[in-house]
C-alpha cells in the first residue's frame, strides 16, 4: 500500500522572496476540497450556534424578548447551541484539520475521498441541520450533550464509524512505534467517541432515573474528554512543532500525558453528581480521577509550553497564536475542573454559573481556540485559499477579550449565587444577584460575535495564496533557529523537510524503505518530531 | 531504531492500547454498571408498596418538560447537602426516580429544584405562572409558555394541563410514602439496606426517631465527610428551616401521616424530624412564636439582641422594606395598591383578595404569610426571614389605611350607603335580622361566633373566612355575599336574600371582628 498511491502534484502559489512559482509535490495528496468544505461548514455552524447562545444570554435579561414562539424558547435554543458547537463547529473543524494533517502525520492518504464526501454530507445535512430543526421543533432528548433525538444519534454513530474508517487505518499502515503523539490522540479520540456516544445517548433512555444518570454523568465528561479534548490536543501537538519548526520538547512526556489522559478521563464522569444518591464510592473514584487529571494536564501543558519556548505567549503566526492561547486555557480550565470536583468546593459551587463559566472556558476558550488555530493553520496552507491576516489578528484579540470577560463574569456570578444559596434568603435573591453579571456576560457577546465574524472574514477574504506568503514572512521571528524559509522552494513542504532534517531522525527517516529520498510522500513531516534523545 | 527497540515499543503500545480499552470498560463498569446494581437493590428495598408511576397525562407532561429544556434550569435532584435539604426537603432517593426514562436531574439551578414541586402551588397558580411568569413573580427570568394556552391563563390547552399534571406529580410518591419512606436511610444500617430485601416493606416501616445512626448518605455508602453532614440543627442562624421550630412538630391539626419525615441526627446527637417536602408545600401548622411575637408586640424576631438577657429591645418594623418586599412578591397578584388586580390575578380562582378593602388582625396576616391559604394560589412565604414577614404584614395593613384615606374608596362605598338609606330599617332591627340570617345561613360554615369553624367547614377546599380575624369593607363584603366567591364554596346569595337582608347580614358580620388589642401601632 505504501507505494500504491500516486503522488499528486499540485501547483502551489509559493511566490516568496524568490518570486517564482514552482511545481512541487506534496508529501501525500491533501484533500483540499474537503478541508475547505468542512472549514466553511464549521464557520457557518459556529456563527449560528453562537447566535443561539447570544439570544439565550439576552433572554436571561429580557425573557419575553422573543415573544412566545416555542421554537425560540430558551430551553430549545440551549439544545441547539451546545449540540451545534460540539458537532457543527468543533466536529467540522476537527475534520478539516484531519484532512490537512493526516497525510503529513502518516505519510499516507485518507482511506477514500469519496467516503470523505459522504462523511461531509452526513455530518452536515443528516446530523447538524436536521438535528437543529428537530430540537427547535420540540423533538429532542433532555440529556446534556446528547440533546439531538435518537434518530440523529443513530446517524452520528454511523458517521463516527465512517470517520474511524476514513482516518484511523492510515495511522496503522506503519507500526504504532511510528505514531506521532497527534496521531495517538486522533486515533484514541475517534475510536473512543464511537464507543462512548451510544452509551451517553441511548443508555439513559433505557435505564431509569439515578441509574441512567450515572451513565449520563459519564457521557457528559466523555463528550469533552474523549471527543473534544483529544482532537483539540492533536491540533495543538501538531501546530506547535509545525509552526515553530522545532520538535515537541519531550516525546516521552507527551506519551505519558496521552496515556494518563486516556486512562483517567473516562473515570471522571460521576463528578457531575457529587452528593447525589449514586454510591459514594463511585463519587470518590471520580473525584480522585479528577484530581489525577489535573496533575496529568500539568504534564501535558508543561510539555506544550516548553515546546513553545521562544515563540512567546502571543506568537506572530496567527494559527500558532490561537493554539498557544488554547494551551493556556486548557491549563486553567483543567485546574479549575480538578478543584471544583472536590467535595467542599462542589457543595457550594455546583449548580451555579461558575460551572457555566467553566464549560465556556473549556469549549470556547480551550477547544474553540485550538480548533480555530488548527483551521487557520490548515487553511493558510491551502494553495488557493483566500487569507486575510489582518482580520484574523482582530479575530484573535476580540475572541481573547470576549472569553476573558465572559468567563470572569460567569465565575463571579457563580460565587455570588453560591453565597446566597448558603444563606437563608429566598431563592429569587440568587437570580437578583446574578443579573449584573449576566449583563456583562451578554455584553461579552459583542467581542465574541465580532471575533467569530472576523474569523470568517479572515478565511474568506484577502488575496488567494496570501496564507502561504504570510508563513514565509512570519517565519523568521517565529522560529529563530529554523533555516531561512525564503531560500526554500516552498514554504509548506520544503522548509518542513529542512527543518525536520535539522532537528531529528524522524520516524519516517527511521522507517527504512520509505525513507529513500526519492519518495516524497514519505518525506519527514513538518509537524511532530521525536526528540533527538530518542534517536540514539 | 533497531528491530528490538521497535518490537519493544510496539509491544508496550499494544499493551497500553489494551489497557486503555480496559480502563474505558472499567469506567463503565465502576461508574455505570456497578452503581446501577447498587441503586437497583436500594430501589427494591426502599420502594413503598404503593409507589406509582405517572398517569398518561403526567407522562405527556414529562415529555413537554423535557423538550422545553426545563431540566436545564430546574434540577430534580436534592443533594445530600445541608443547603439543598434546607431549601428543598429531604435528599432525592433512588427509588423516587425509578420511573424516569430518561432522568431529568439537571446540572444547573437558575430556578429552584423541582423534585418536590408537587403540591407547593395549586394548578391555577401554575397555569398563570406558565402563561406569564413575570405576572406572578416580577423578577423571574423564566420563559413564558403562552403557546401552551389558548390566549389566556385560564384557558389551558391539553399540553398545559399535561405539564401541570406532571409538575404536581413531582414528589408525590415520596409524599404518599409517608414517614417511613426515608426511615431506611436514617435508621437501618447499610448492610441491611444493601441486601436485596425480601422484607423490603418491613425495612421501610422501620420506626422513626429511635436512631442514632450517623449515616445519611445513600446506602450502602460509608459515613459522609464531616464537613458535609450532619445537619446542624442547632445552628439556628444558618438554616432556614431551623427557624421554624413549631412547624416541625406534627400538631393536632396536622396528622403525622400527612407529613413525610426523615430523621436526621444533629451534631449534638439528638435527632429532629425533617419534612421530606419543602416547607412551602405545607399549608397548615402553627405560626412560629417568633413571628407572632414580631407581629403582635413588635419585639425582635431573632432574639439575638435582647432575648439573651430576657429583656426584649424595642423592635421597629422596617416599613420601607415591607413595601419593597410587597412590590416584589405580592404585587403580581394582589396589585401594587392591594386591590387584587395584579397582572397575575386574571387566571387565579379564587381571585387574589382585595387587601385594600379588608382589615386584618396581625395573627391572620401571620397565618396567611406563614402557611399560605390552602386551596388558593396564595403560597406559604416561609422562605422569607421573620422580620421580613412582619414588615410585609405591616405593608399590607398600610394598604387598607391608604385606601380608606383615598376619596376613590369613599365613592366605592356609595353603593353600600345607597342601599343603607333605601332600606330605611332601624339599626336595631337590622342587627336582629342580620344575626338571624347569619345563624341560619352562614354559621354552618363560618361558625357561630364567626371563627370560620362551622361544622361544615372541614369539608371545604378553601377554609371559610374567619370574621373574627378579618373585616371587609361594606362594599367588598356585599359583593362577596351577593355574587359569591368564584373558586370557593361561597354561594351567591342575591337570589335568596333581599338587598336589605344582605346589608343587615354584612353589618352583623362586621361586628364579629376582634381587632388587635393594641390597635394600630402606627396611628
Amino acid at each position: 500500500m505504501t507505494s500504491a498511491v500516486p503522488a499528486r502534484t499540485e501547483e502551489a502559489g509559493a511566490r516568496g522572496a524568490g518570486g517564482e512559482a514552482r511545481l512541487l509535490a506534496m508529501p501525500a495528496p491533501v484533500e483540499t476540497l474537503l478541508i475547505q468544505a468542512h472549514g466553511l461548514a464549521a464557520l457557518v455552524t459556529l456563527l449560528l450556534s453562537v447566535t443561539f447562545g447570544i439570544v439565550m444570554s439576552i433572554q436571561l435579561l429580557a425573557p419575553d424578548i422573543t415573544g412566545s414562539a416555542p421554537w425560540l424558547g430558551w430551553g430549545r435554543l440551549r439544545y441547539a447551541h451546545t449540540q451545534g458547537i460540539m458537532l457543527g463547529w468543533l466536529g467540522n473543524a476537527f475534520f478539516a484539520f484531519l484532512y490537512h494533517a493526516l497525510p503529513t502525520l502518516t505519510g499516507r492518504t485518507i482511506t477514500s475521498p469519496r467516503l470523505g464526501r459522504w462523511l461531509f454530507g452526513l455530518w452536515n445535512f443528516a446530523i447538524v441541520a436536521p438535528g437543529w430543526v428537530l430540537v427547535l421543533a420540540g423533538f429532542s432528548q433532555p440529556l446534556e450533550w446528547a440533546e439531538f433525538p435518537l434518530i440523529i444519534d443513530a446517524i452520528v454513530v454511523v458517521a463516527l464509524a465512517l470517520a474511524v474508517i476514513q482516518f484511523v487505518p492510515p495511522f496503522f499502515r506503519r507500526g504504532p512505534e511510528y505514531l506521532y503523539v497527534s496521531g495517538w490522540y486522533i486515533v484514541a479520540g475517534l475510536i473512543f467517541t464511537l464507543f462512548a456516544y451510544p452509551m451517553g445517548n441511548l443508555v439513559p433512555e433505557l435505564v431509569p432515573g439515578a441509574r441512567g444518570a450515572a451513565f449520563s454523568g459519564l457521557w457528559i465528561h466523555d463528550a469533552i474528554g474523549l471527543f473534544v479534548t483529544p482532537l483539540a490536543l492533536a491540533i495543538i501537538y501538531y501546530v506547535i512543532p509545525a509552526a515553530t519548526r522545532r520538535p515537541i520538547y519531550s516525546h516521552a512526556l507527551s506519551m505519558i500525558g496521552f496515556w494518563l489522559l486516556l486512562f483517567v478521563y473516562p473515570l471522571n464522569g460521576t463528578h457531575h453528581y457529587v452528593f447525589s444518591v449514586i454510591p459514594m464510592e463511585a463519587q470518590r473514584v471520580a473525584i480522585a480521577a479528577s484530581t489525577l487529571l489535573g496533575v496529568d494536564v500539568l504534564i501535558v501543558v508543561g510539555n506544550l509550553l516548553l515546546s513553545l519556548r521562544g515563540a512567546g505567549l502571543f506568537p506572530r503566526e496567527i494559527g500558532l497564536r490561537f493554539v498557544a492561547m488554547a494551551t493556556v486555557f486548557y491549563l486553567i480550565v483543567s485546574i479549575q475542573g480538578a478543584l471544583q470536583a472536590q467535595m467542599s468546593i462542589n457543595r457550594a459551587l455546583h449548580f451555579s454559573d461558575w460551572v457555566v463559566g467553566h464549560a465556556h472556558l473549556a469549549m470556547l476558550g480551550f477547544a474553540t481556540f485550538a480548533a480555530a488555530g488548527g483551521l487557520i493553520h490548515a487553511w493558510q496552507r491551502l494553495p488557493h485559499a483566500r487569507y486575510n491576516a489582518r482580520a484574523l489578528r482582530h479575530a484573535f484579540w476580540l475572541l481573547f477579550a470576549g472569553v476573558i470577560v465572559m468567563v470572569s463574569a460567569l465565575t463571579l456570578a457563580g460565587l455570588a449565587e453560591a453565597r446566597t444559596w448558603q444563606s437563608d434568603v429566598p431563592w429569587l435573591e440568587s437570580v437578583r444577584v446574578a443579573r449584573p453579571y449576566w449583563i456583562v456576560r451578554a455584553l461579552s457577546a459583542i467581542p465574541l460575535a465580532g471575533g467569530f465574524i472576523a474569523l470568517l472574514v479572515g478565511l474568506s477574504t484577502g488575496p488567494r495564496g496570501a496564507g502561504l506568503r504570510a508563513i514565509a514572512t512570519d517565519d523568521g521571528s517565529a522560529a529563530p533557529n529554523a533555516p531561512n524559509p525564503l531560500n526554500a522552494s516552498n514554504a509548506s513542504s520544503a522548509s518542513n523537510a529542512s527543518a525536520a532534517a535539522l532537528t531529528l531522525p524522524t520516524p519516517a527517516a527511521l522507517s527504512g524503505p520509505a525513507a529513500s529520498g526519492t519518495d516524497r510522500r514519505a518525506a519527514p513531516p513538518s509537524a511532530p518530531a521525536r526528540p533527538p534523545t530518542e534517536a540514539s | 531504531m533497531n528491530r528490538a527497540t521497535a518490537r519493544a515499543l510496539r509491544l508496550s503500545y499494544g499493551a497500553a492500547g489494551v489497557a486503555s480499552l480496559i480502563f474505558f470498560a472499567l469506567s463503565m463498569l465502576l461508574l455505570g454498571v456497578w452503581p446501577g446494581r447498587v441503586l437497583e437493590r436500594e430501589t427494591a428495598a426502599m420502594t413503598p408498596p404503593h409507589a406509582l408511576g405517572l398517569t398518561a397525562s403526567e407522562q405527556r407532561g414529562r415529555i413537554i418538560y423535557g423538550r422545553e429544556g426545563c431540566a436545564y434550569c430546574h434540577t430534580q435532584q436534592i443533594r445530600f447537602a445541608e443547603t439543598d435539604v434546607a431549601r428543598f426537603g429531604a435528599p432525592t432517593q433512588a427509588w423516587e426516580t425509578q420511573f424516569d426514562y430518561p432522568h431529568l436531574w439537571g446540572t444547573r439551578r437558575i430556578g429552584p429544584d423541582l423534585a418536590r414541586a408537587g403540591a407547593v402551588h395549586p394548578d391555577d397558580w401554575h397555569y398563570a405562572h406558565l402563561y406569564a411568569p413575570r405576572a406572578l413573580v416580577p423578577e423571574s427570568v423564566m420563559p413564558a409558555y403562552a403557546a401552551l394556552f389558548d390566549g389566556a391563563p385560564d384557558r389551558p390547552r391539553q399540553t398545559a394541563r399535561d405539564l401541570v399534571a406532571y409538575l404536581q406529580s413531582l414528589g408525590r410518591a415520596r409524599e404518599l410514602a409517608g414517614a417511613g419512606a426515608s426511615a431506611g436511610v436514617a435508621s437501618s444500617p447499610p448492610t441491611a439496606r444493601s441486601q436485596p430485601s425480601a422484607h423490603g416493606a418491613a425495612d421501610i416501616k422501620a420506626p422513626v426517631g429511635t436512631s442514632t445512626d450517623s449515616t445519611q448518605m445513600p446506602p450502602p455508602t460509608q459515613a459522609p465527610p464531616p464537613t458535609q453532614m450532619p445537619m446542624h440543627a442547632a445552628s439556628d442562624a444558618t438554616m432556614p428551616t431551623s427557624r421554624t421550630p413549631t412547624s416541625r412538630t406534627p400538631t393536632s391539626r396536622t396528622p403525622a401521616s400527612r407529613m413525610p419525615t426523615t430523621m436526621l441526627p444533629t451534631s449534638s446527637g439528638a435527632a429532629f424530624v425533617l419534612n421530606a417536602s419543602p416547607a412551602r408545600a405545607r399549608r397548615d401548622g402553627d405560626v412560629p412564636v417568633r413571628l407572632t411575637t414580631a407581629l403582635e408586640s413588635g419585639l425582635p424576631a431573632t432574639g439575638a439582641s435582647g432575648g439573651a438577657n430576657g429583656t426584649h429591645a424595642p423592635f421597629a418594623i422596617d416599613i420601607a422594606r415591607g413595601r419593597l418586599l410587597y412590590a416584589r412578591n405580592c404585587a403580581g397578584c394582589h396589585g401594587l395598591r392591594g386591590e387584587g388586580d395584579g397582572p397575575g390575578a386574571a387566571g387565579l380562582r379564587p381571585r387574589p383578595t382585595n387587601l385594600a378593602a379588608r382589615e386584618y388582625t396581625r395573627a391572620r396576616l401571620g397565618q396567611a404569610l406563614w402557611n399560605g391559604v390552602a386551596g388558593t394560589a396564595m403560597p406559604a412565604w416561609r422562605d422569607h426571614a421573620i422580620p421580613d414577614l412582619a414588615a410585609i404584614a405591616e405593608a399590607v395593613r398600610e394598604l387598607r389605611l391608604s385606601a380608606s384615606e383615598a376619596p376613590a374608596s369613599n365613592a366605592s362605598n356609595a353603593a353600600a350607603s345607597a342601599v343603607s338609606t333605601a332600606s330605611a330599617t332601624s339599626a336595631a332591627s337590622a342587627a336582629t335580622t342580620g344575626a338571624r340570617i347569619y345563624a341560619v345561613s352562614c354559621a354552618p360554615c363560618h361558625g357561630e361566633t364567626g371563627g370560620g369553624d362551622g361544622y361544615a367547614a372541614r369539608e371545604l377546599r378553601v377554609a371559610p373566612t374567619s370574621f373574627r380575624l378579618q373585616r371587609a369593607d361594606v362594599a367588598a363584603a356585599l359583593h362577596a355575599v351577593r355574587d359569591g366567591v368564584e373558586g370557593t364554596q361561597m354561594a351567591a346569595w342575591s337570589s335568596r336574600l333581599t338587598d336589605a337582608d344582605l346589608l343587615a347580614t354584612v353589618q352583623f358580620v362586621r361586628t364579629l371582628f376582634q381587632p388587635d388589642a393594641g390597635g394600630d401601632r402606627r396611628h
